[in-house]
């Protein structure tokens, strides 16, 4: 069934479908709908789910975390603050192995209070042992959720479903919503033998010396590792059952590109045009997609970039010293590369990124044999 | 019990997050412990104040437990006459009660008389006779305790009183308010029951022993030999001594008194001899040469005697008996005297000034001076306080008020159990062990132990502070029902009529049975190591040590001071 | 017959010996018998706190039940978390407990803690309190009382303040069962927490658990200071029902002077006499006002 959606309720539509049993979460610009049409559709009986309206973010993915631990499956969704709020139980949720999926709106972090979008607030939770993963369209946010669900409880790892605060949280798009039975099937309940059950005597969370510690953290390396295989395989099945799927990269004409530009969620659309548009003036121009931030797809970024001789990212967040955080990943990730790397920043606080600001990157790169600095502003007004 | 710890021996293995697999018992926090706690058995202070080694507080547990006869009878394992204590008995062991420390002690002595009173109890003859024969001389409470226990190891016991009755002064000396004579034969059958044979107005020769037969003599002749205060004029009509008094009161000699009498003295048989002399029509004052607290009376007697109306004088030193012409009693005549600091006994020295005088009126006077130990007919001599009951004659032993200088029924109750076990052991040619069945700190013996029944427990006594007193809930100690006043003082009925059966009941529940461990459960409950069970049979707690750490709760909780803590060795 | 002292009924032990607590540590005997009276069908929700060492290290646990641990200032979110679980799984049955110390309760878990409480989550809270972080080495936390030492009240009695009314605050709640208990009242506590059990909702329980090591005082004489506590109405043992009806549970038969439980423990050691007499007063009025508020 084909509806028009705010993206924020087309991740709503992906819980509902994914037959979450227990939401938690706190209101936060630009991601309250999400929630809002959550305890909507709870209340209207289309969802069966334990709705709680906590009292903050940290209580809410606390809340998750146990109802996780007992086995049920947990949502919950949030922005910046919230997210930061959240920051010391992203690391309980994954070191606990939890399949736990998150909703998280990208907006900027205060000060000052700016509700627009920027990446900076999920980018910054790289290291908590969550999956990321960016989403372009208000499709691609509901597939994401219903994905989101198998992969965490396939590989026990909790999973961030991002997206731009407004450009796509509030903006409408037509969604195809997916049959409640064809979702059944690719997603069935939730069965997690290491879940706590009644009448056991088992502890989560135990306090581990260094013995063990080191070992669980290895392990999940490990299965982290693999998630990304893990995360293809679902792809792949969704997409039989569907026709859409997203991979864990996107290459636009990438394969005899000269320039090719790296970005991750809404940005898509736009650097796709600016390289439809270089194209036309004869300028090999590709663009990457980044779906998958965690874990890092190397291999993936590595093969897509391949015709590359000149590789720019565009980054709508600021590691401030470093530069742009997608910039700095993927300069490790081609550390033993010779080829360029433009860090572009921009966009930051909600600034428009106009396909002018794209196309002018796409020029400075053209017109330089490597960059004035790793770090390139670009869009600054004053 | 410690339990096993999980190993690991690959990380797949290894559970994919903390979630734990087993339980703590491998954990052998026991090698924490410096010190460890140890359930104990242990002496209560109230038996210690026994001389005459009453199980107290295990029969009172019986009564708590609502067995009145088993109560009984374990008294009667080591006193043949606890109707008899329980009645007359100045309780000692009360004044040991560590319950006296938090609000009264335990009224002891009503609980062994209701028990007494109420229980059901009959004699046997031993199984097995030892065909061994023993003489007692006396049928006071020694004679009488000695009989009962030579009797039931097994031994013939013949017992001489050379009055008409049996019971020395607990016939003729305790008037009957305090003990009826129903009382003391009612016990006294019961030793008839066990056949002992008694020959009273008879006296045993050094002749008649060797011909009788007997193995052994025992003396327990008692002390009623008249201590003389040798005043002037105090020979004749009117004046009697204390316990001829009583002896021809107790027989029913003396019906009535008239006009006012003056009782000399400050022990208890003037206080026996004034309640007497108050209840067969005399106008009585008791006169003192010292202070009311130095008598030697025992003070619930002298305040019932107050309370009656007797009227005391103090520090006033008897000189003389007035007479009239006729020969009369008119009066007595004192000097005054004045208390200075306390003498080695605690009591007051006087100095008497013998040109301050005065005299008080009298029609009667009793003589109350004091009592010395009975001459023993044969020849013997033994010493004072000899407490293995010897004398210089081997077969020959004393026991009671004639060697002892504590004079009271509990005692004479102690000399008796020693004499038996003294006896027993000289028959067997044995030498007796009464160190090991006197209760360390003590004076009382325990037959039992003496049997090998039980084992006497060791270290010192259960302090006050030992005692967790907030496990013990303020309860009044039981006052027991009383004759009215106007009906005590106008016969020789007896005055206390001793507890009520939920009155008993409340009072044994008074109880903290001190060293006792009446599975209360405390040490179990708050221990923080979850390391105390009880025992299968209930027969007590077993101690994981395992796992206990010593923390010492289940010491400092415990409400009786039965659990210790030992210092383990490194 | 020598009467039972307990009404505390025989079944399994829920907590295994070999635990990490400390020698007398007032809180494993106040978990035994949390424990005893909720039964097997409970799940844990533990803090961090001393507990989440007592408990054991991986791969052990003392409990015979399932536990959750989690972050310090979550015990009541973490218990909702749990009991939508339950109730989405059908298992409405199953007891909810969270369990955390004084810290994370009165302190950093105070706005879970509310928040479950205004929801009226189906949960029961206990709150073990030892009167400071202890865990972490003895600091203050806003339960420990005036003029006891801490290592970050090096002065002792500096600060002036009462010690927060939790109950109170909690019982303002509205909730259906608030209470005091304190581990040297066994019975009194086993009984409130099967009260506490029937009702549906959130349950509160105050819990005094003495610490040896941070009071400062011997090992074995844990329970002695904590019946003290209550016995010189320094902690009160009571009871509120829907945050109303007030019902004090016991009543101490003598009078203890504050100064008697003061003088039991080191940590009080810098108090003067005038604080002493100070802290009595206060006492006194508390006890007061609490019997008011009773009707009694
Ligand atoms: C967010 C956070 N801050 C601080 C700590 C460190 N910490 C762990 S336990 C604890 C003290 C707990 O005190 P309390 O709740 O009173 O329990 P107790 O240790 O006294 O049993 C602290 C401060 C932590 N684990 N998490
Ligand atoms: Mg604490």
């Amino acid at each position: 069934m084909k509806k028009v959606l705010m993206g924020n309720f087309a991740a709503s539509h992906g819980v509902r479908l994914s037959r979450a049993q227990v939401i938690s979460a706190y209101p936060i610009t630009p991601q309250t709908h999400v929630v809002e049409e959550l305890s909507a559709m709870v209340a209207r009986g289309d969802l069966n789910a334990k709705f709680i309206k906590v009292e903050s973010e940290h209580s809410a993915l606390a809340c998750c975390i146990a109802a996780s631990v007992m086995g049920a499956r947990a949502f919950t969704a949030t922005s910046s603050h919230g997210l930061l709020l959240m920051h010391e139980l992203l690391h309980w949720a994954a070191g606990g192995r939890l399949p736990i999926v998150m909703v998280a709106v990208n907006r900027a972090i205060a000060p000052g209070w700016n509700i627009w979008n920027e990446q900076t607030d999920t980018l910054s939770q790289r290291d908590t042992g969550w999956i990321q993963l960016y989403c372009a369209s208000n499709q691609e946010i509901l597939d994401t959720v219903i994905q989101a669900f198998k992969l965490a409880e396939s590989v026990k790892i909790p999973v961030m479903v991002i997206y731009d605060a407004f450009i796509l949280s509030h903006t409408y798009e037509p969604v195809d919503i997916p049959d409640q039975k064809v979702v059944d099937k690719f997603l069935p309940p939730i069965n997690n033998p290491e879940a706590l059950k009644v009448g056991e005597a088992r502890a989560f969370g135990s306090v581990t010396n260094p013995d063990f510690h080191m070992e669980f953290r290895l392990k999940l390396h490990d299965t982290y590792e693999r998630a990304m295989e893990k995360f293809s395989e679902i792809d792949a099945e969704y997409a039989k059952l569907t026709g859409r799927n997203y991979g864990i990269v996107e290459p636009y004409q990438c394969s005899d590109a000269e320039l090719i530009m790296v970005t991750a969620g809404s940005l898509a659309g736009p650097t796709r045009m600016v390289v439809d548009g270089l194209r036309a003036k004869g300028i090999k121009a590709g663009r990457v997609k980044l779906k998958m931030f965690r874990p890092f797809p190397v291999e993936a970024l590595k093969e897509a970039l391949k015709p590359a001789k000149k590789i720019l990212v565009l980054d709508r967040n600021l590691s401030p010293g470093t530069g742009g955080i997608f910039a700095q990943e993927l300069r490790v990730a081609l550390k033993e590369d010779k080829r360029p790397v433009w860090g572009f920043v921009a966009g930051l606080g909600g600034r428009d990124i106009t396909p002018e600001l794209i196309e002018s990157m796409f020029f400075d790169a053209l017109g330089a044999e490597v960059p004035v600095s790793n770090t390139i502003f670009k869009g600054v007004r004053l | 019990m410690l339990g096993e710890l999980i190993q690991f021996h690959s990380i797949e293995e290894l559970p994919d997050s903390p979630v734990t697999l087993g339980t703590t018992l491998w954990n052998p926090t026991g090698t924490w412990r410096s010190v460890r706690p140890v359930h104990v058995t242990r002496l209560s202070p109230c038996m210690l104040g026994c001389p005459a080694g009453n199980p107290i507080e295990s029969f009172i547990r019986k009564i708590e437990e609502g067995d009145v006869d088993g109560a009984l009878a374990l008294i009667r394992e080591e006193n043949p006459l606890p109707a008899i204590c329980g009645r007359v008995c100045f309780h000692p062991c009360e004044e040991a009660c560590n319950r006296a420390s938090m609000d009264a002690s335990v009224a002891i002595h009503e609980l062994e008389r209701w028990v007494a009173d109420r229980g059901k109890w009959r004699p046997t003859v031993p199984e097995k006779e030892t065909g061994k024969s023993v003489a007692v001389v006396g049928s006071g409470p020694a004679g009488l305790t000695a009989a009962y226990h030579l009797r039931r190891l097994g031994h013939a016991v013949t017992v001489f009183e050379k009055e008409k009755e049996l019971g020395g002064l607990l016939r003729y000396g305790i008037p009957a308010y305090r003990l009826p004579k129903d009382v003391l034969d009612r016990e006294i059958g019961f030793l008839r029951e066990m056949e002992i044979i008694f020959r009273t107005e008879t006296t045993l020769s050094e002749s008649d022993f060797e011909k009788e037969g007997f193995q052994a003599v025992l003396f327990a002749v008692g002390a009623q030999r008249f201590r003389d205060p040798r005043l002037v004029h105090q020979e004749g009509e009117g004046a009697w001594k204390a316990l001829e008094f009583l002896k021809k009161v107790n027989e029913g000699e003396i019906k009535g008194l008239k006009g006012k009498v003056v009782v000399i003295g400050g022990g208890n048989a003037a206080i026996d001899a004034a309640r007497c002399a108050l209840r067969l029509g005399g106008q009585v004052t008791v006169a003192y040469r010292r202070m009311r607290e130095d008598m030697p009376a025992f003070d619930e007697e002298v305040a019932a005697a107050e309370a009656e109306g007797i009227s005391f004088v103090f520090l006033a030193v008897p000189q003389s008996v007035k007479r009239d012409g006729k020969g009369e009693v008119t009066g007595v005549g004192f000097a005054r005297a004045k208390a200075g600091s306390l003498d080695a006994s605690g009591r007051h020295k006087i100095t008497v000034d013998p040109h301050d005088t005065f005299s008080i009126e009298a029609d009667t006077v009793i003589l109350a001076t004091g009592e010395e130990p009975d001459e023993i007919p044969w020849q013997v001599d033994y010493k004072p306080e000899a407490t293995r009951c010897e004398t210089d004659r081997p077969g020959v032993f004393v026991a009671g008020d004639v060697v002892g200088s504590q004079r009271t029924v509990a005692y004479a109750i102690g000399w008796g159990k020693r004499a038996a076990v003294a006896i027993d052991a000289f028959l067997a040619g044995k030498e007796a062990e009464l160190e090991k069945i006197t209760l360390p700190g003590g004076e009382g013996i325990s037959m039992r132990a003496y049997r090998g029944e039980v084992t006497i427990p060791e270290g010192e006594a259960v302090s006050f502070e030992e005692v967790n007193d907030f496990y013990f809930p303020d309860v009044k100690r039981a006052a027991p029902r009383r004759l009215p006043m106007a009906q005590s003082v106008s016969g020789f009925k007896e005055v206390v009529k001793g507890l009520s059966k939920p009155q008993a009941l409340r009072e044994a529940g008074r109880c903290f049975h001190c060293g006792d461990c009446v599975m209360c459960d405390n040490c179990l409950i708050f221990c923080p190591d979850i390391a105390i069970t009880r025992k299968e049979d209930a027969s007590g707690y077993d101690v994981d040590l395992d796992h206990c750490k010593g923390c010492g709760i289940c010491a400092r909780e415990c409400p009786r001071g039965a659990i210790i803590m030992v210092e383990e060795r490194v | 017959m020598i009467e039972p002292t307990y009404t505390i009924e025989e079944s399994e032990e829920l907590v295994h010996p070999g635990h990490l607590a400390c020698q007398g540590c007032g809180a494993t005997i106040a978990m035994r018998y949390v424990l005893k009276a909720l039964g097997k069908k409970t799940v844990v929700v533990i803090p961090a706190c001393c507990w989440s060492i007592i408990v054991g290290l991986f791969p052990s646990s003392c409990l015979d039940v399932p536990l959750i641990h989690t972050a310090f200032e979550t015990a009541a979110a973490a218990a909702t978390g749990a009991r939508a679980a339950l109730d989405v799984q059908g298992q409405e049955d199953v007891n909810v407990l969270a369990w955390a110390g004084d810290g994370g309760t009165f302190d950093i878990g105070f706005q879970a803690l509310s928040g479950a409480a205004e929801r009226n989550e189906n949960i029961i809270y206990c709150c073990y309190d030892n009167e400071a972080y202890m865990n972490t080495g003895i600091q203050r936390s806003s339960a420990t009382p005036v003029g006891a030492w801490t290592t970050t009240t090096p002065q002792g009695g500096l600060e002036d303040r009462p010690k927060k009314d939790i109950v109170r605050i909690m019982a303002a709640h509205n909730v259906p069962y608030t209470a005091t208990a304190n581990v040297a009242f066994p019975d009194d506590l086993y009984q409130k927490i099967k009260k506490a059990a029937s009702y549906k909702g959130m349950k509160f329980i105050h819990i005094l658990s003495p610490c040896p090591t941070g009071w400062r005082i011997p090992s074995s004489e844990s329970i002695e200071v904590a019946r003290l506590a209550t016995l010189s109405n320094v902690f009160p043992l009571y009871e509120v029902i829907n945050g109303s009806k007030w019902r004090v549970t016991y009543i101490p038969q003598k009078k203890v002077p504050v100064e008697k439980y003061l003088e039991a423990q080191a940590r009080f050691r810098l108090m003067g006499e005038e604080e002493k007499k100070r802290i009595q007063k206060n006492v006194d009025e508390y006890w007061k006002e609490l019997l008011k508020r009773a009707k009694r």
